[in-house]
């Protein structure tokens, strides 16, 4: 038994493990940045040897269907308008943006690809192990993905590498909760997406740590 | 069993890491912040102003926690509590930031016995400064004697219309009964009473005070000092080589010398905790400045004459994270941008004005650590400026990015360089977009792998 699950468990903390590589190293010029490449594409072959591996991988439609996950969807929508509203607030910028930049496109993308890799396929390779256990596997590796970025080089920020892991962590539980229960993506990516949106309607270009 | 363990371990060091982060965070010094809703400049830099580019009327501000900061009427120091985007609402005698009161100016013009009874104990204790336009009357005491109560350490700041420094020293001798301010500006004349008066204040970490005239007692020692801005100006002031003996651990020194005081330049000699020196002066004689302040990591220069200068030892290698640089009409001799990347190679930050020999930009290519630009007056060769991408800040005079084809190629040159208010991370990176190809890639590897190894047992 026990050996059966780390065999399940070793993939998604492999992929765990190089996308936090990834994100410690990124913001680091070249030649220190290949790392953060390598790690890349380590984390894009873990990605495909879990879909090759997995049952219910991310291309199965159950995990896509918008019908029976209509209320969660819903729920996505202004769970994360009023968590979007309220960041905004917190920053000093008007509750609803008045211009829309050309850099929100990149936001939503960047939004979209965080919740198929980690609610998509961490989640969903450790969910033969334990599904509980991978909604909170997901969070954790996607808080640690998020607070490592803001390691190496120490940044000023608003919050602190631990308080962003610590909300992290917390929307993670939610968003994978809500991939346990409607068995679809859809929630997830929605509350994401419309959430990066809302914040960085204005940008006309990137902040610093996105490139 | 053996994976739990080493996933305890690595979320264990995993969580150590961002700990450390967090402390390592504290000591951080430069932070790009925005502003909305109110002129924004440095206390200390009159003569600059910033502006915003777009219309939404954000500002973006390269400053650090400590650094003192100016709206229209009031006074604020930076503080890592405070957000990287500021929204500034501010009246007569009330400025808020972000929705909560930070300081308050008692003028004939208010505030009113109604806002000081509707105060709370929470927005009391979110106050940063008290601004004094008038001296203190007696049906405003209750209500200081209450935010002294509740937030003791509050910043005062007095203005020069409380013109007569009898009444400035008896108010001084009635606050410290109730207040133990942190810092104190003096923006109005002062006596040497004023000056003994600080004994009472023996929780003061920043001083702002007009350099006392020739023959007037010595500062006092106060013990927790660390941070003094000094300005003159009467031509009778004299600055002797013991001026600072009593302030040994002092690490911020900001000198305006308007008038041609006769400056003992090694009097700053003693000043070994020295990280921030600030000086604008005509005459500036600073010899084997790093041996005497091994600590320092920001240094600026502001002069109207640099014939007066003699500043030579300030290219030789140094650990300066930041340097500013600032003439009214001729470049500084010495200063080159080939000179920078030797003597300057942990410099992170660069602001000149009227330097013409730093405008060829090619040379800072090679500061390594450079992220943030400041540039007054002509912009100078732009095409160099293109190829400065590890910027993360630039700034550049208004007339030149007016032009919005100025400005469209420098955004296309430097797309990661930020003249974007920096709000909240929210986001993770954009590299991980190329996730997505790459899975792909071993995806097709993998299935055209097993396609061979089909074909070659067929």
């Amino acid at each position: 038994m026990i050996v059966k699950s780390n065999e399940i468990l070793f993939k998604p903390l492999a992929l765990t493990g190089s996308l936090w590589l990834f994100s410690l190293f990124v913001n680091f010029d070249f030649p220190l940045k290949t790392v953060a490449l390598v790690a890349l594409i380590l984390a894009g072959f873990w990605m495909s040897s879990i879909h090759k591996d997995t049952l219910g991988s991310i291309c199965a439609p159950a995990l896509w269907r918008f019908k029976k996950s209509r209320k969660w969807i819903l729920m996505a929508f202004v769970f994360s308008l009023a968590l979007a509203v309220y960041s905004r607030i917190e920053d000093g910028l008007p509750p609803i943006p008045s211009t829309i930049g050309a850099f929100v496109i990149v936001a939503i993308l960047i939004g979209f690809v965080e919740e198929v890799v980690f609610r998509g396929f961490v989640q969903g390779a450790a969910q033969q192990w334990n599904p509980t256990g991978a909604v909170v596997l997901a969070s954790v590796s996607h808080a640690g993905y998020k607070a490592l970025l803001f390691v190496f080089p120490l940044q000023q920020l608003n919050n602190s590498a631990l308080e962003l892991f610590g909300y992290t962590f917390l929307a993670g539980l939610i968003l994978g909760y809500s991939r346990q229960v409607t068995g679809s993506l859809w929630p997830a990516v929605i509350a994401h997406c419309f959430f990066d949106f809302w914040l960085y309607m204005e940008q006309s270009s990137a902040p610093w740590w996105v490139w | 069993m053996v994976i739990r363990k080493n996933i305890s371990r690595f979320v264990l060091s995993v969580v150590i890491i961002l700990c450390w982060q967090c402390k390592e965070q504290e000591n951080e010094d430069i932070r790009l912040m925005s502003f909305q809703g109110s002129n924004i400049g440095r206390f200390t830099e009159i003569r600059t102003s910033f502006s915003a580019l777009d219309s939404l009327g954000y500002v973006n501000l390269l400053t650090h926690n400590g650094d003192w900061l100016s709206t229209n009427e009031f006074l604020f120091s930076v503080h890592r509590d405070l957000g990287d985007t500021l929204h500034i609402q501010e009246s007569d005698s009330v400025m808020s930031i972000n929705g909560n009161i930070i300081a308050i100016s008692i003028s004939k013009n208010g505030p009113s016995n109604t806002f000081f009874n509707q105060l709370t104990a929470e927005d009391i204790a979110q106050l940063r400064t008290i601004q004094f336009k008038i001296s203190i009357g007696d049906t405003i005491k209750p209500y200081l004697k209450r935010i002294g109560r509740l937030n003791p350490a509050v910043d005062m700041v007095f203005f020069p219309e409380v013109d007569s420094v009898n009444l400035l020293n008896r108010d001084l001798r009635w606050l410290s009964q109730y207040f133990k301010p942190r810092a104190l500006f003096f923006q109005n004349e002062t006596d040497s009473v004023s000056l003994s008066s600080l004994t009472h204040f023996p929780s003061l970490e920043t001083l702002f005070i007009s350099l006392p005239v020739k023959g007037t007692v010595a500062f006092p020692q106060l013990p927790h000092l660390k941070e003094i801005m000094l300005y003159n100006e009467e031509d009778r002031i004299s600055v002797d080589a013991d001026f600072f003996n009593q302030m040994p651990d002092l690490t911020s020194l900001t000198i305006i010398n308007e008038s041609d005081a006769n400056f003992d330049w090694s009097s700053l000699n003693t000043l070994k905790k020295l990280q921030s020196l600030y000086i604008e002066s005509d005459s500036i004689i600073l010899k084997d400045v790093y041996v005497h302040h091994p600590h320092l990591s920001a240094l600026h220069l502001g002069f109207n004459e640099v014939e007066g200068a003699s500043i030579s030892d300030i290219f030789k290698k140094n650990k300066l994270k930041r340097l500013s640089v600032y003439s009214m009409d001729d470049s500084l001799k010495g200063l080159y941008s080939e000179v920078l990347p030797d003597a300057f190679p942990e410099l992170e930050s660069l602001e000149f004005k009227n330097n013409d020999s730093l405008l060829d930009y090619s040379h800072l290519k090679h500061l390594k650590k450079l992220k943030y630009l400041t540039v007054f007056g002509k912009a100078g060769n732009d095409t160099t400026l293109y190829k400065l991408n590890q910027l993360r800040y630039l700034s550049l005079s208004e007339e030149f990015l007016k032009d919005s084809i100025n400005r469209i190629k420098l955004q296309k040159a430097l797309p990661n360089t930020v003249i974007a208010p920096n709000s909240g991370a929210c986001m993770g990176s954009g590299w991980l977009l190329f996730i997505v190809p790459v899975a792909f890639f071993w995806f097709y590897f993998f299935k055209s792998k097993k396609h061979r190894n089909h074909d070659c047992e067929i």
